[in-house]
């Protein structure tokens, strides 16, 4: 069964009386134990797709499916949990009461000595063993958002979702928690579906690239990311991935060089309009 | 800032000589002060500024009168910015889950906070009686504002991420109160609490201008009819004194339960 199915979804809104098409009849799926990213320009609905299939926001059309069940009964029963781009880590937590929050939330953290046994377990899986008791403001940055994957994985969803989640970080540091992810993934069950703007990383975690363009949002690619497991950091540089960073550069520069052509061939509409008025 | 070196090889950290004068300053600039008031002043305005000693030494002859007229005072002071505070919150609360009720309410709240205290002290007493109930009550006036306006700040001062994070994880809008936007409120709480304190004895003595017996404020009505210009002057210190106690005590209670706040200060 699929994790995910997203068919012919769209979702428009409304800023200041002007509909805005946010996404135009999406389609796709993601497997078990699945990574997928989705890639496109800012603006292209792609942080909107994961609130949608998170039940966070309602959509106009289409079908949306996640376990099986519809977004919002998905999300009831916790089949997914988000990383968001920042941490979202409460300073007056300590770290590891940070990550039985969601167990506190649905009430299996009433086992105190269960829950802070479990929160341990997934610290030391994202190599933050000994830190249980700091505060998050002692952490670096990387640090936090191992903090924020604990907590995700916490009560072992089947899906997570993941918004841009290392974008904030410096280079080195996010390839380290690339590495990380991937390493965490393989030692789990969970599908991960990754939103990112960085073609690189989309490449290197993914087993499939979903590949955006912008106004309306659309689907104009779904690649499939055809390089070996377990992958190190020199992949990076080899050019088999190459091949695939440039596919996906050459795609996302024809759909930006059409959107600017549109943009100025409705320019020059409204200057004849205005001409001829 | 204070900045401790540690020179290599050296016998562990040394305070640098920038971070002793920059703690002198303010006690230097004090000390100057007094100094020129003390002796260059010195008893050319004494009728209007007496000279600093002579003010030390008055506290010391009026202390027993003043502490027999500082409970009331005190408590008065408490008690309203207590009122006031928890008022403040609960209003804070009602605005940021109640759109309706906060439109129709918070514009006139800034009407309350701009009514003249003295004015609404015969009013208040007319009302509540001379006794405590109407001092209390304009020490509440004056405490609630700034606890509002820095409360209503605080509760809304959560992102759209940690609110999604929230939602994502099922949590009830009572799990994000309590789980989230109260606690992180309090650092704002505790700005609106420390203004509210430094003013609360003020207000608490204001409210004693009129129809009161006790109260530091009925002393120093005393005092300036008999023209009592040292006893004033002994008296207002005490008063000054007691705000910034009041201001320490919350700041201290505020170290206690938001120590996060405190590095976050720092860093």
């Amino acid at each position: 069964m699929s994790s995910v199915v997203v068919k012919d979804v769209s979702k428009a809104f409304v800023i200041n009386n002007e509909k805005f098409q946010a996404l135009n009849g999406v389609s796709f799926e993601v497997g078990d134990h699945e990574i997928v990213s989705l890639i496109g320009p800012s603006g292209c609905g792609k942080s909107t797709l994961l609130r949608l299939i998170g039940g966070l926001l309602p959509w106009d059309s289409g079908e949306i499916a996640v376990c099986g069940l519809a977004p919002g009964e998905a999300r009831r029963q916790q089949k997914y949990s988000f990383v968001f781009q920042d941490a979202v880590l409460f300073p007056w937590r300590s770290v590891i009461k940070n990550v039985q929050l969601p167990m506190e939330i649905n009430g299996t953290g009433r086992d105190r000595k269960e829950a802070r046994r479990r929160a341990a377990e997934m610290l030391a899986l994202v190599g933050l063993k000994g830190f249980e008791e700091a505060s998050p403001h002692q952490l670096s940055g990387g640090m936090r958002h191992r903090v924020a994957l604990a907590r995700a994985l916490v009560l072992s969803p089947p899906l997570i979702f993941m918004d841009e989640p290392f974008a904030a970080l410096d280079e080195i540091t996010r390839d380290k928690m690339n590495l990380e992810t991937l390493r965490i993934w393989s030692e789990t069950q969970a599908s991960i579906l990754f939103v990112t703007h960085s073609i690189e990383e989309a490449v290197f975690l993914s087993d499939r690239v979903l590949v955006f363009s912008t106004r309306p949002g659309e689907l104009i690619a779904d690649i499939d990311i055809d390089l070996p497991r377990p992958r190190s950091l020199e992949l990076k540089q080899d050019s088999s991935c190459f091949k695939y960073t440039n596919q996906i550069r050459q795609l996302l520069s024809r759909s930006l060089r059409k959107l600017i052509d549109d943009e100025e061939a409705g320019e020059r509409q409204a200057v004849r309009e205005e001409a001829r008025s | 800032m204070t900045a401790a070196f540690s020179r290599p090889g050296g016998r562990g950290p040394r305070i640098s000589a920038k971070a002793i004068v920059s703690a002198a300053l303010p006690w230097v600039v004090i000390g100057l002060l007094l100094w020129a008031w003390e002796f260059l002043v010195g008893d050319s305005l004494a009728f209007v500024l007496p000279r600093p000693s002579r003010i030390i030494g008055q506290i010391f002859i009026v202390f027993p009168l003043l502490a027999r007229n500082m409970g009331s005072t005190v408590s008065n002071a408490v008690f309203g910015f207590a009122a006031g505070s928890l008022f403040g919150l609960l209003c804070a609360v009602g605005f940021v889950y109640s759109a309706t009720f906060a439109k129709t309410v918070y514009p006139h709240t800034l009407v309350l906070r701009s009514l003249p205290l003295m004015a609404l002290l015969p009013i208040l007493n007319g009302i509540l009686g001379t006794g405590p109930a109407s001092k209390i009550s304009i020490v509440a006036l004056a405490s609630f504002f700034p606890v509002l306006v820095n409360s209503v700040q605080g509760l809304t001062s959560v992102s759209t991420q940690t609110v999604e994070l929230m939602h994502s994880l099922n949590a009830t809008k009572r799990d994000i109160f309590w789980k989230v936007r109260l606690p992180a409120s309090l650092p704002y709480l505790f700005t609106g609490l420390k203004i509210s304190a430094s003013g609360a004895i003020l207000a608490a003595i204001i409210s004693e201008y009129m129809y009161a017996v006790k109260g530091i404020g009925a002393l120093i009505v005393t005092f300036m009819f008999g023209a009592r210009v040292l006893d004033l002057w002994a008296a207002m210190l005490v008063s000054a004194l007691l705000s910034i106690l009041f201001y320490w005590v919350i700041r201290a209670v505020e170290r206690l339960c938001i120590p996060w706040g405190k590095s976050v200060r720092e860093a």
